[in-house]
């Protein structure tokens, strides 16, 4: 390569570049090839991104045209990602193309033979892809396809760049690509978009394409299949060509095998045709048969009543009986009660004049009807033979409560629980902790060094925040860890000067530690509960190596404790002269489950300190008392944001409780048992970024509705309908928690199933319907509670009503039939009575669904009753569905056994 | 590392008036070893919708990537011919998905003209074709041409090169390994289980636990979906996994639900769900997650562990002769070995690729996976790690049960008895659900230089990557749409 081209590559100046290069000889040029790659990665960095980047690239991609040897060494040269710059500088058809001064990738090939050009564009065809950055790529290639036999490769890359980069649809006629590329738009995955229906359209109206090809290629693709984004522009497509019904008629075919299995537009799309084409002239008995089965299975009920509609039309026109009803059957079992209701209907005006065997079909599908529709098809009617009203047919699986997780037994085992536990917040820590002083106990070097080894391996789990005070240190789990590694380290020598130093420092943290009744002082954002929880791990770790075992642990998974394994721990206690801890009895105390047997309180009564004997009092007692616990509507403001002068507002419904008479034993948790809790005016308790809401249930086990009155601040914030969402905590384990709890239910855990049963997110509705569940097959669902709630929630507007029916409805797949119907006994007073002054336009959304759900329970339970505003609404009249449900609530409660 | 594969047709698979004609590339038949267009099967197919949504079905599974949605390229299904009944296998892009459509006896009405294993080629016009099958007509269908077919036109052979990285293919082998652990779960009537797939919630399940998994839980007559795991329940990651069973679901009689055992608070699992429809069969097999796909599961290595494994698979290999029901028991007694050695030879006949499983028939049936065979059998890659940590001498033993691995960050790996902890995040995330860690491996191989033997005898390729490397190996082969 001789210097001057080499300036004239490296400058950028393509013009001259490429006269160099034309007058070298063929073995010339070969070699010139051959060392452009070396001059492109000798070149200077900068000078790939600085003012002349971009014509430097244009010269060397032409240089290479103009002078490799190979086809397929030339296709990759092309392709080189280096080259591919600006993008559309030679489309003729973009306005700025023009101003394009200098050569074009055909000036670079004119001196080469055109198989040679073809060979090269359908090389670099096969390399193009559908990145952004392979535009260039397409353009050079298009530029060269005139020179390659004029007709444009037809892979399906080529074809998608072509629709996205190229093409415009207003202006298909112009492009000349158009002949060869259009069918093959209708043939790849992902081509086209909604612009394109118009111009195709046009395209065809002009004439340039056969309009029955055009048909013939959009209903293929339709029928073929695919997503929904990529078929809806042929939909569109279809609708702007009109096609007449003989035209349809000649696809009917096709429109027919695409009514099961496309998406919902596709399908509608081809009911429609085949309703017309069958007004025009009527279509074959089989397709009819066909297309109506197709269409009654398919889930969109719009779908589904289209074709009850169609059939029942021209069933009697055209002499369709039978197959009508046959295909019709399948919806006597449908969960749609309107959909069901129309197709009896249908099935009844019909059934004279269909054949025997259909008539005999009739009958057996008509078995699992309700009384009232199965009057309505004649030879059904009258009282069934089994009419049990009462217990459904499924009912609800039992419950098994989950086996508690066994004790750590080994070093080695609290090794892995503290790995496993990875800083998670305050849900595992009791255990670790527990782990913790159980091991210290046996083994404290042991301990100590496994505990030192992994804060050395993982530090972030021992973390200690310089300036944090000393109280503060001890509220976080990371922090009560570290001081439990400290203590645990082994103590310096016992005689000396030094050694007395150490004791007095001791004597003096000892003195200057917070007193018990901190935990109830500091103001703070962590809940109480939790904070309840830090002052029994703080008080652990104060006595670990002393503590054989904490009083406190729960046998269960639920948190209780066996009585008679609570007596056993104490009376060790006693026997090894240790001094219970406070904290560990109270919440000891608070774990006891409601019923003690008298052998547990025997042996109870022959405890002799003083815990032992605040813990047999309890015991012997006749139960804890049950603060009583209602609802109210707190406003809440959000963000302490001092930059917004107004702070987001929302409405709450949170729990209130009455003071109640405490036994002496559990004065230390008394403000546990006291709500609201005074010290958070505004804002919600937030929490750590791990969040551990559900140990609060397994604090409380015995406490349920306490439990879930603490928890409801926290659960409020699950359905984000306000837009003042705080920091949504973790919640769905705690609402299973609290379902697995004791202790009577009332309206805290109907509120917090409530508002669990509108989360925003489907995961946590899932939970919801399992806690009710695991609540209704223990027996303990507050249903009546949890339906008032659901009202006053509905009422405040900060749920919806949809998700909540949505999440009865799985309750009653599942089984729980009665159960949901008390919910919806105790829901749709005071909905429909609020109601009345409205519209019905202004209903709120999933009432209608409602209405439905606790007609389909009604029907199966065999309930009778009488709801107050019901009938008002039944009697306002009209043709809207919510009226209609009314209406058939109405009936099926007041139906004649 | 992914080779691309290369498959020849002598035409492409059509269907025309004289009915589907499904093109076959080279692979295995009983009666002539390695055969490059074998014939299968002539006669009608007496449903003709509903196999040809099932067919419809493995195409869209083969060519889908379920954990990030972007089509690829097309990947033949497998067509085996086991004497009284036709099996359609594929395998989805992402390694995490295996579909296979059984056509049992009562749907075939023909001549078996040779059993075997073979690809057939399924092109676009074919699946525009299929889509237009209906009614109840019943559809001639050749597996394979009786002919000697000249190739007389030019481009009347189709040439298809494929990447198939080496993780897919041991996917594709090791499903049969893991579904040969499931039990039968839960069985649907057809309406419940229209409404049980209808009603998933759409979930792509990327996360890797919390919300995003889903248990489904036997509860009366149906499954519900619970977000934590009981006793009896089974693993659903992504349910639109499911999706290729919906267009199914007109012909379904019954669905049926398999599982491996799974106790409160397990870890995800695998899952396989059965649709039954005329005649046929259409099962779906799912892997714990949607972004893991089935190479990574080491769970076959204890089965592996052995010496002889080797030598009791190719035995009782030699004994199998594409039977669509291997009874253990004949091919103990055949073999000579006891039932626990037949088992772990089956185990490694099935990493392999040369068993499958079917688990309506809880029995494994003969298939040879039409693959380069050493390339399906590779050296395991963590073995390949453990070995290099102790040769690089990174092992230290503190105690005998207590070690040190040096890597760019110790690991403690503890050993107590058969247990063994190690600190390396991987095996918090697993604790031992996929087998080993190279650190355990490397220990153990350090500890007991026998072992280092035995451990060389392991031939499954469990594997630590997930499926996005499958994608960014196959990208990197320039795959064609």
């Amino acid at each position: 390569m001789n210097a001057d081209l080499r300036e004239a590559l490296s400058a950028g100046r393509s013009r001259e570049a490429l006269d160099l290069i034309g007058k070298l000889g063929a073995a010339e040029r070969r070699a010139v090839g051959k060392e452009l790659p070396g001059l492109m990665r000798a070149l200077p960095d900068q000078s790939w991104h600085g003012p002349s980047a971009g014509p430097m690239r244009d010269t060397f991609l032409l240089a290479g045209l103009a002078t490799i040897g190979g086809a397929a060494a030339a296709a990759s040269w092309l392709a080189r990602t280096e080259l591919l710059w600006w993008t559309r500088r030679w489309d003729v058809r973009h306005p700025d193309a023009a101003a394009h001064q200098g050569p074009t990738p055909l000036d670079a090939v004119a001196d080469r033979p055109d198989e040679w050009v073809a060979d090269v564009v359908a090389r670099a065809a096969g390399r193009l892809r559908n990145r952004w950055q392979h535009q260039a790529l397409w353009f050079a290639i298009a530029a060269l396809v005139p020179r390659a036999g004029g007709t444009p490769p037809t892979g399906d890359t080529f074809v998608l760049g072509w629709t996205e980069w190229a093409a415009h649809p207003d202006r298909l006629a112009d492009d000349p690509f158009t002949d060869t590329l259009l069918p093959r738009v209708f043939e790849v995955d992902g081509a086209g978009h909604e612009g394109w229906a118009k111009g195709v359209a046009e395209l065809t109206a002009s004439g340039r394409v056969e309009r029955s090809d055009v048909l013939n290629w959009c209903v293929r693709r339709l029928l073929r299949g695919g997503r929904v984004q990529d078929l809806r522009w042929f939909c569109l497509l279809h609708d702007e060509l009109a096609p007449t019904p003989e035209e349809s008629a000649a696809r009917l075919r096709d429109l027919v095998r695409m009514l099961p299995a496309a998406p919902g537009t596709v399908a509608d799309l081809a009911l429609r045709e085949i309703r017309r084409v069958d007004e025009a002239s009527p279509i074959p008995l089989a397709t009819f048969a066909e297309a109506v089965d197709a269409a009654v299975f398919r889930p969109e009920k719009r779908l589904v009543k289209s074709a009850l509609v169609w059939t029942g039309k021209t069933a009697r026109q055209h002499g369709r009986q039978d197959a009508a009803t046959l295909a019709v059957l399948p919806l006597f079992t449908s969960e749609a009660l309107d959909l069901r209701e129309r197709a009896v209907k249908l099935v009844a005006k019909h059934a004279a004049e269909t054949s025997a065997e259909t008539r005999e079909a009739v009958l057996a599908a008509s078995a699992d009807l309700p009384a009232d529709l199965r009057a309505l098809i004649p030879g059904a009617g009258g009282p069934g033979e089994d009419e049990e009203p009462g217990l459904p047919a499924d009912s609800l699986p039992p419950y098994s409560p989950p086996a508690p997780a066994p004790p750590i037994g080994s070093v080695a085992e609290l090794a892995e629980e503290v790995m496993l536990w990875h800083g998670g917040g305050w849900s595992g820590f009791e255990r670790v902790m527990t782990g913790i002083v159980e091991q210290a106990h046996r083994d404290p070097e042991g301990t100590h060094k496994a505990l030192a080894d992994l804060a050395k391996a993982q530090p972030w789990n021992f973390y200690r925040a310089y300036g944090e005070t000393y109280a503060e240190l001890s509220v976080t789990p990371r922090g009560l860890l570290d001081l439990a590694v400290q203590k645990l380290a082994p103590g310096p020598e016992t005689t000396g000067v030094r050694a007395l130093a150490a004791a007095m420092r001791v004597r003096f943290k000892q003195l200057t530690r917070p007193s018990p009744g901190f935990w109830e002082e500091r103001p703070g954002t962590v809940p109480l509960p939790i904070r309840f929880l830090a002052w029994r791990m703080r008080e652990a770790v104060d006595g670990l190596g002393r503590i054989p075992f904490l009083l406190a642990t729960p046998t269960e998974a639920n948190g209780l404790i066996d009585p008679a394994v609570l007596v056993d721990r104490a009376l060790r206690y006693e026997a090894e002269g240790r001094e219970i801890g406070r904290a560990d009895l109270v919440q000891a105390l608070l774990r006891t489950p409601r019923a003690v047997d008298s052998d547990t309180l025997k042996r109870a009564a022959g405890l002799t300190s003083a815990e032992g004997g605040a813990l047999a009092g309890h015991l012997g007692a006749d139960g804890p008392p049950d603060p009583e616990i209602t609802l109210a509507q707190v406003t809440l403001r959000h963000g302490r944001d001092p930059w917004h002068r107004w702070n987001r507002e929302s409405v709450r419904l949170l729990a209130v409780s009455r003071p109640a008479a405490l036994s002496p034993a559990l004065e230390d948790a008394r403000s546990l048992f006291a709500l609201p809790q005074s010290e958070l005016p505004d804002g919600l308790p937030t929490h750590d970024f791990w969040s551990g809401y559900e140990v609060v249930p397994r604090l409380l086990p015995a406490h349920r509705e306490l439990a879930a009155a603490h928890l409801l601040p926290v659960v409020s914030g699950l359905p984000q309908v306000d837009g003042a969402a705080a920091a949504r905590g973790d919640v769905g384990d705690a609402v299973l928690a609290l379902a697995e709890a004791d202790g009577p239910a009332g309206p805290a855990t109907g509120a917090v199933l409530a508002y669990a049963a509108s989360d925003k997110e489907a995961a946590g509705r899932a939970i919801a319907v399992e806690a009710l569940l695991v609540l209704a097959s223990r027996g303990l669902l507050p249903a009546a509670d949890l339906g008032r709630a659901v009202a006053t929630l509905v009422e405040m507007d900060v749920v919806k009503l949809n998700r909540i029916t949505g999440v009865l409805g799985e309750a009653v797949h599942a089984g729980a039939h009665a159960e949901v119907w008390e919910i919806a006994r105790a829901a749709l007073p005071p909905l429909l009575t609020a109601n009345t002054a409205r519209t019905t336009a202004n209903a709120p959304r999933g009432l209608t669904d409602l209405l439905q759900l606790a007609a389909r329970c009604a029907e199966r339970v065999g309930a009778r009753a009488d709801l107050p505003g019901l009938a008002e609404l039944a009697a306002r009249g009209g043709s809207s569905r919510l009226v209609r449900e009314a209406v058939r609530l109405e009936r099926t409660l007041s139906a004649e056994r | 590392m992914t080779s691309a594969q290369a498959f020849q047709y002598v035409q492409p698979s059509a269907l025309t008036g004289a009915g589907l004609g499904l093109s076959t590339s080279g692979g295995t038949t009983a009666s002539g070893g390695r055969t490059d267009h074998p014939h299968f099967f002539s006669g009608l197919l007496t449903r003709a919708a509903p196999a040809a949504a099932g067919l419809l079905g493995l195409a869209d599974v083969a060519r889908t990537r379920y954990h990030r949605p972007q089509p690829t390229g097309l990947r033949d299904p497998v067509v085996t011919c086991n004497g009284d009944r036709l099996r359609m296998e594929s395998f989805s892009a992402c390694g995490g998905v295996y579909a296979r459509l059984d056509v049992l006896q009562d749907a075939l009405d023909g001549e078996v003209v040779d059993l075997g294993t073979t690809n057939v080629d399924v092109n676009g016009p074919l699946r525009e074709a299929l889509a237009r099958v209906g009614g109840d007509e019943p559809l001639h269908l050749a597996v394979g041409t009786g002919e000697l077919v000249v190739t007389t036109l030019d481009g009347a052979t189709v040439e298809k090169k494929v990447p198939l990285p080496d993780r897919w293919l041991r996917g594709f082998a090791e499903v049969q390994v893991i579904a040969s652990g499931f039990d039968p779960r839960a069985e649907l009537t057809a309406a419940e289980a229209v409404r049980f797939l209808r009603g998933l919630p759409s979930d792509s399940g990327n996360r890797r636990s919390g919300p995003g998994m889903l248990w489904a839980a036997p509860a009366g007559r149906t499954l519900r979906l619970t977000p934590r795991p009981g006793p009896g329940a089974v693993c659903l990651a992504g349910t639109h996994r499911l999706a290729t069973l919906l267009p199914l679901l007109r012909f379904a009689r019954a669905l049926r639900v398999y599982g491996p055992p799974v106790a409160a608070g397990a870890p995800p699992t695998a899952s396989a769900w059965e649709l039954e429809l005329p005649g046929m069969r259409y099962v779906l097999t799912l892997s714990p997650e949607t972004s893991r796909g089935f190479s990574g599961e080491g769970a076959v290595l204890g089965d592996l562990a052995a010496d002889e494994t080797a030598a009791d698979a190719d035995l009782v290999g030699a004994l199998l002769a594409f039977e669509p029901r291997l009874d253990a028991d004949l091919l103990a007694s055949g073999a000579g070995l006891t039932p626990a050695r037949t088992h772990a030879a089956l185990t490694q006949l099935g990493t392999s690729g040369r068993v499958g499983y079917d688990l309506a028939e809880a029995a494994h049936f003969h298939r040879e996976l039409p693959y380069d065979p050493k390339r399906v059998a590779a050296m395991n890659p963590r073995l390949r790690a453990a070995r290099a940590l102790v040769d690089a001498g990174a092992v230290r033993f503190e105690s005998p049960d207590l070690a040190r691995v040096m890597t760019d960050e110790t690991r403690l790996v503890r050993l107590d008895g058969d247990r063994a902890t190690c600190t390396c995040p991987w095996w918090l995330d697993n604790r031992g659900g996929r087998g080993p860690c190279k650190h355990v491996l490397a220990v153990r191989i350090a500890r007991d230089p026998a072992e280092a033997a035995i451990a060389s005898d392991v031939d499954t390729a469990p594997d630590v990557d997930t499926a996005s490397d499958v994608d960014a190996a196959s990208e990197a082969l320039g795959e064609q749409v």
